[in-house]
C-alpha cells in the first residue's frame, strides 16, 4: 500500500534508508567548456561543492568572443535520475540581472552537461523571451 | 548604437525596435500530444492550447486504473532568439502540495520533448528527479 502522494507511478517509491543521503554530485562538479567554441550564448560553466556541501555555479557568457562573468549562484535544486536513485542527473539554477531572468535548466547525458535556458526580459526592449540549448564538455 | 543590456551576444537585439515584446507564435504547441511510449510510467498525454496570456497545459500522468488529471498550468513561451517571434519551446510549474514539477517541452523534428525537474517537499526520503519524455501530435 502506498504511503506517500504521487502524480505518476514513477513518483511511486518506497524510500530506503539511504535514500536519507543526498545525491552523489560529483558527477556534475568542474569546469565545463561549451562545444562550439564559436558560440555567442554560454562559453563556460564551472561547477564547484563548498566545505558546507552547496553546490555553486559560476557562469560565463560570450560577448564579442570574450568570456563575461556573470558572477556565482547557490544550485537551486540537484536531481538524480529517478526518485528511488541517488545517481545524479541534473541541477538547476537561475540568474537575475535585472533587465533579463535567466532560469538555466541542466542535464547530463552521454557524458555532455547540456543547458536549456529559458531567457525572460523584463526590461522594455521589445526583445522576444528566448529559448536556447547548449552543450559542454569537461 | 547598442543601447539594450546583455550577457551575452545571444541577447543583443540588432534592429528590433524598444516596446513592448512582441506576441511569440505559438500555434506549433496548441494539440493534443500522446506519449510514444505506451509502457510509460510518467506523463501520458499533455493537451495544449492557446490563452489569452499565451498557452495552457493540461496534463496526465500515468496510475492505475486510470490517468491521474495534473489539472491545467498557464505556460510561459519562449521564441528561438531575441529578434525572433516563431515559437521554439514552454514552460509551466505544477506544484502538487508534496511536489514541484517544472515541465520544460520544445518540439523536435515534429516530436515535443518533455523534461521535468521534479522536487519533492513532503520529506519522504524520494530523491528530486529528472525525467524527459515524447509525445507525438494525435490526429
Amino acid at each position: 500500500m502506498d504511503s506517500y502522494k504521487y502524480a505518476r507511478e514513477e513518483d511511486r517509491v518506497q524510500p530506503e534508508g539511504n535514500l536519507e543521503r543526498p545525491i552523489d554530485v560529483t558527477p556534475l562538479l568542474g569546469d565545463w567548456r561549451n562545444t562550439n567554441t564559436g558560440s555567442k550564448g554560454i562559453s563556460r560553466v564551472v561547477l564547484t561543492k563548498s566545505g558546507g556541501g552547496d553546490l555553486t555555479l559560476a557562469v560565463f557568457g560570450s560577448c564579442d568572443g570574450s568570456p563575461q562573468s556573470w558572477g556565482e549562484v547557490k544550485i537551486g535544486a540537484v536531481y538524480a535520475k529517478g526518485a528511488g536513485s541517488l545517481d545524479p542527473m541534473g541541477f538547476q539554477a537561475r540568474y537575475d540581472f535585472g533587465f533579463m531572468e535567466t532560469r538555466l535548466d541542466a542535464n547530463l547525458s552521454l557524458g555532455l552537461l547540456v543547458i536549456a535556458g529559458l531567457n525572460t526580459f523584463k526590461d522594455s526592449s521589445g526583445r522576444s523571451n528566448y529559448f536556447s540549448r547548449e552543450f559542454f564538455h569537461q | 548604437m547598442q543601447s539594450a543590456k546583455y550577457v551575452r551576444d545571444d541577447d543583443r537585439p540588432g534592429m528590433t525596435p524598444a516596446g513592448s515584446a512582441r506576441k511569440i507564435d505559438t500555434s506549433p504547441f496548441v494539440g493534443n500530444w500522446v506519449t510514444t511510449n505506451r509502457a510509460t510510467r510518467g506523463i501520458v498525454r499533455i493537451e495544449v492550447r492557446e490563452s489569452s496570456a499565451g498557452l495552457v497545459m493540461h496534463t496526465f500522468g500515468s496510475c492505475s486504473p486510470g490517468p491521474c488529471d495534473w489539472g491545467q498550468a498557464e505556460a510561459s513561451v519562449f521564441a528561438d532568439g531575441v529578434n525572433s517571434t516563431t515559437g521554439l519551446a514552454f514552460s509551466a510549474t505544477y506544484d502538487f502540495g508534496f511536489m514541484e514539477s517544472d515541465l520544460q517541452a520544445k518540439i523536435k523534428k515534429g516530436v515535443l520533448v518533455v523534461a521535468g525537474f521534479n522536487r519533492f517537499k513532503d520529506g519522504s526520503g524520494r530523491s528530486n528527479y529528472f525525467s524527459r519524455e515524447f509525445f507525438y501530435r494525435e490526429g
